[in-house]
């Protein structure tokens, strides 16, 4: 369903992604670890055309676009077929909650005032805040405001949900409930690609996991064998660094 | 040395007063001026193209540099030779004067405003499927606008103030008519005229400031919020 091909990007001569493949299937939930500094965010950024990557083409539901060239036009029609879930939340801080999520209906897709409102009270609902829907973020704690974010990104429908680090603003006890929205939609069949260091949330819900290292993906996993038997040496480095009583098969 | 006399000044300020719409004819006409192409140099200071930012850039400069007098001087004398003009409407003179000086001003303010917000903001309206009009106008103008009222507050008691400087190409307005006044008095109660004129501005004055304020709590969103919430308190 969405498509990547040979995403490359640099940044003032740094080459940070060098030529990513990845395709997602309808209704998966695909994870994304590596290291800091793989180029995890980048490519995610790059997707949704908030950085203009120097090469690579991208297709979903049917359109396809090439990173470097595709015109503002062809961005924005691409860009509605996606939502963003951003690590700092990004609400838009002269908006309510409930004016937050009605935004991308109301503005940006010409739905129906009464339409939207209903729309987007049924997406804060299930993320459980409909009791907040009138307040503005900052009176928000950062849980429920990334919370909020996911309503706003749940609520135009889209074909794929991007996920960067969503807990990682997060105090400790706050990521709980954020981890626990991101499960119920990940059950409710949403496709989603999440770049995340939870990996013990990671396992509970994706259906691949994806290992970025020096800026290519260099295995994608279903997540039992992933876990099990890893295909990459790096991969293996990587998850016995990252969890303290890991133990593989090979 | 004759003595203050205070019956005169009642008299002297509703001689003066009606003049009040001259002064603002000019400072209205400029600051509307001001702010369209206040936002237009913004708009170009923080734009891709090299030559527009540096054209911009160079004019706020230019405009810092030159005290208000001799742009008015500039504008009055120099103008009539260049684009067939009537001389005799001396208040749009007045007016180009300050929309010139103004919309350097304004245009700082807009950029400073610009790049104070998180850059968060427009990459989340991008993210839901804005165009960049759309960014602006839902998301980044009302916050832009809050932030930058005290210096477009600013901005515009300055016009007030500046603007006094039309007498000096003799058009009546409060202070061109309060010195028409004491010529006419034969240089008698100058003291009161004056002190009639700041008993005129002041008003204008803490009006704008007054306003300015005002206006910057009803943009202030989630704190009118909170003042809401802490009265039910």
């Amino acid at each position: 369903m969405l498509e990547i091909q040979g995403l490359k990007k640099s940044f003032q001569g740094l080459e940070i992604l060098k030529g990513v493949d990845l395709t997602i299937e309808k209704g998966d939930v695909d994870v994304i670890l590596g290291e800091s500094g793989s180029g995890k965010t980048t490519l995610l950024r790059c997707i949704d055309f908030l950085e203009k990557a120097d090469e690579g083409k991208i297709s979903i539901d049917g359109i396809t676009a090439d990173f470097h060239t595709a015109s503002q036009k062809k961005q924005v029609e691409i860009r509605r077929k996606m939502s963003f879930v951003f690590q700092n939340y990004g609400l838009f801080a002269n908006k309510t909650a409930l004016e937050n999520v009605m935004l991308g209906l109301t503005a940006v897709r010409g739905v129906a005032k009464a339409e939207a409102k209903e729309r987007a009270e049924e997406a804060i609902k299930k993320v459980g805040l409909l009791d907040r829907a009138d307040h503005y973020p900052s009176q928000l704690s950062g849980g429920q405001q990334q919370r909020i974010g996911i309503a706003r990104a749940i609520v135009t429908d889209p074909d794929i949900i991007l996920m960067d680090e969503p807990t990682a603003s997060l105090d400790p006890g706050l990521v709980g409930e954020v981890l626990h929205t991101i499960g119920e939609l990940a059950a409710g069949g949403t496709t989603m690609l999440i770049v995340t260091h939870e990996i013990p949330f990671a396992q509970s819900i994706a259906t691949n996991m994806l290992f970025m290292n020096q800026g290519v993906i260099i295995e994608k996993t279903p997540t039992k064998e992933f876990f099990e038997h890893p295909r990459r040496e790096e991969t293996r480095q990587f998850l016995m660094k990252s969890i303290s009583d890991y133990s593989f098969v090979i | 040395m004759s003595k203050f006399d205070w019956a005169k000044i009642p008299e002297l300020y509703t001689k003066i007063i009606p003049s009040i719409t001259v002064t603002l004819e000019y400072v209205v006409i400029a600051f509307f001026f001001g702010l369209l192409f206040g936002g237009l140099l913004a708009w170009a200071k923080l734009g891709k193209s090299k030559i527009l930012r540096a054209l911009a850039y160079g004019y706020t400069t230019v405009m810092r540099c030159v005290p208000a007098i001799v742009l008015l001087f500039v504008v009055y004398y120099g103008l009539p030779r260049i684009i067939p003009i009537d001389t005799k409407g001396k208040v749009k003179f007045v007016a180009i004067t300050l929309a010139l000086f103004t919309t350097g001003s304004l245009s700082e303010a807009f950029r400073s405003a610009y790049q104070s917000l998180d850059k968060s903001q427009a990459e989340a309206a991008k993210s839901i499927g804005m165009t960049g009009p759309q960014a602006l106008w839902f998301i980044l103008l009302p916050q832009m606008i809050r932030i930058a009222i005290p210096n477009i507050c600013n901005s515009l008691l300055a016009l007030v103030k500046e603007g006094a400087l039309a007498y000096t190409i003799g058009l009546y307005d409060l202070l061109g008519r309060g010195n028409y006044l004491i010529g006419k008095n034969l240089g008698a109660y100058v003291i009161e005229t004056y002190v009639t004129l700041v008993i005129i501005y002041w008003p204008i004055s803490l009006l704008i400031t007054f306003g300015s304020k005002r206006l910057e709590a009803l943009l202030d969103v989630s704190s009118r919020k909170e003042r809401k919430r802490s009265a039910h308190a």
